[in-house]
């Protein structure tokens, strides 16, 4: 596991936590959605500006369109819903940690990076699949909220399995 | 007379080429597997939130990218089945089984 996990791993484990003492209402869950892809659309862009492996290249692109996407989805979900996305303690850390593994991938290079990149994506991608089946989809309860959550779910399992055959072949 | 005529009418159609529909959605193609003819027309139409492609390099099959709600019809010319791929994520694998 990388270093950066931890940080991702505590603003997950505090989004469980905060699940079971009550659940996040239907703005938080929209907040927390809008932070998570804005942090892997941005860790994709740094990746594009600094990989030189076309594999790695491609992966960061997709990540961008694809978490570019969901936020345009959910983004026009909440504004037809007149929810105003509501930050929280998990949205606020998703961002903080994200920063925070933006600034440390910055000092990488090479293979070195491309590896912590990677990594990172797996991590995020399974805490992120871990939160929607624990706590963001059971928590809402907006029908067209849901749907929405359970319809981008698939694009996380892919992304996920996408990541760990790039992981692999960074070994 | 007429069911004579209709079975007559319906006669090329089923003698002729089909049509195969393959639906994109949930990062998945749907059927996964798709048996066809020489002659048949498959359909892929993309119902899911993201651009996806259908791209069996190997044999020259490329939809290029498909936007949300775009579809893409593909004529089966050769009698060779293929592999092929959503190269954007390749963990979205069919096949084309040409009988």
């Amino acid at each position: 596991m990388n270093k950066s996990a931890p940080l991702l791993l505590s603003a997950l484990l505090a989004l469980s936590a905060a699940a079971h003492a009550a659940g996040p209402n239907d703005a938080q869950i929209a907040a927390i959605v809008v932070a998570a892809n804005a942090v892997d659309i941005d860790a994709g862009r740094q990746a594009e500006t600094k990989t030189q492996n076309k594999d790695v290249r491609a992966f960061a692109e997709r990540m961008v369109a694809d978490h570019a996407g969901v936020n345009q989805q959910a983004t026009a979900l909440v504004q037809k819903l007149h929810v105003t996305p509501e930050d929280n303690d998990t949205s606020k850390s998703l961002t903080k940690d994200g920063a925070a593994t933006r600034t440390r991938l910055a000092a990488m290079s090479g293979k070195a990076f491309d590896k912590a990149y990677v990594d990172n994506e797996v991590t995020y991608h399974e805490t992120v699949l871990g939160a929607l089946d624990k706590t963001l989809i059971p928590n809402a309860s907006n029908a067209e909220l849901k749907a929405l959550l359970v319809k981008v779910r698939p694009a996380f399992v892919a992304h996920l399995e996408h990541a760990k055959h790039i992981q692999a072949e960074l070994k | 007379m007429k069911t004579l005529l209709a079975a007559l009418c319906a006669l090329p159609l089923a003698a002729g080429a089909a049509e195969h529909h393959v639906v994109i959605d949930g990062m998945k193609f749907a059927p996964q597997v798709v048996q066809v003819k020489p002659g048949d027309t498959i359909v892929w139409e993309n119902r899911d939130m993201f651009v996806h492609n259908v791209t069996a390099a190997g044999s020259g099959v490329r939809s290029g990218d498909l936007a949300p709600g775009k579809t893409w019809r593909w004529v089966v010319r050769a009698k060779m089945s293929f592999d092929y791929l959503c190269t954007l994520h390749p963990v979205m694998k069919g096949r084309i089984e040409v009988k």
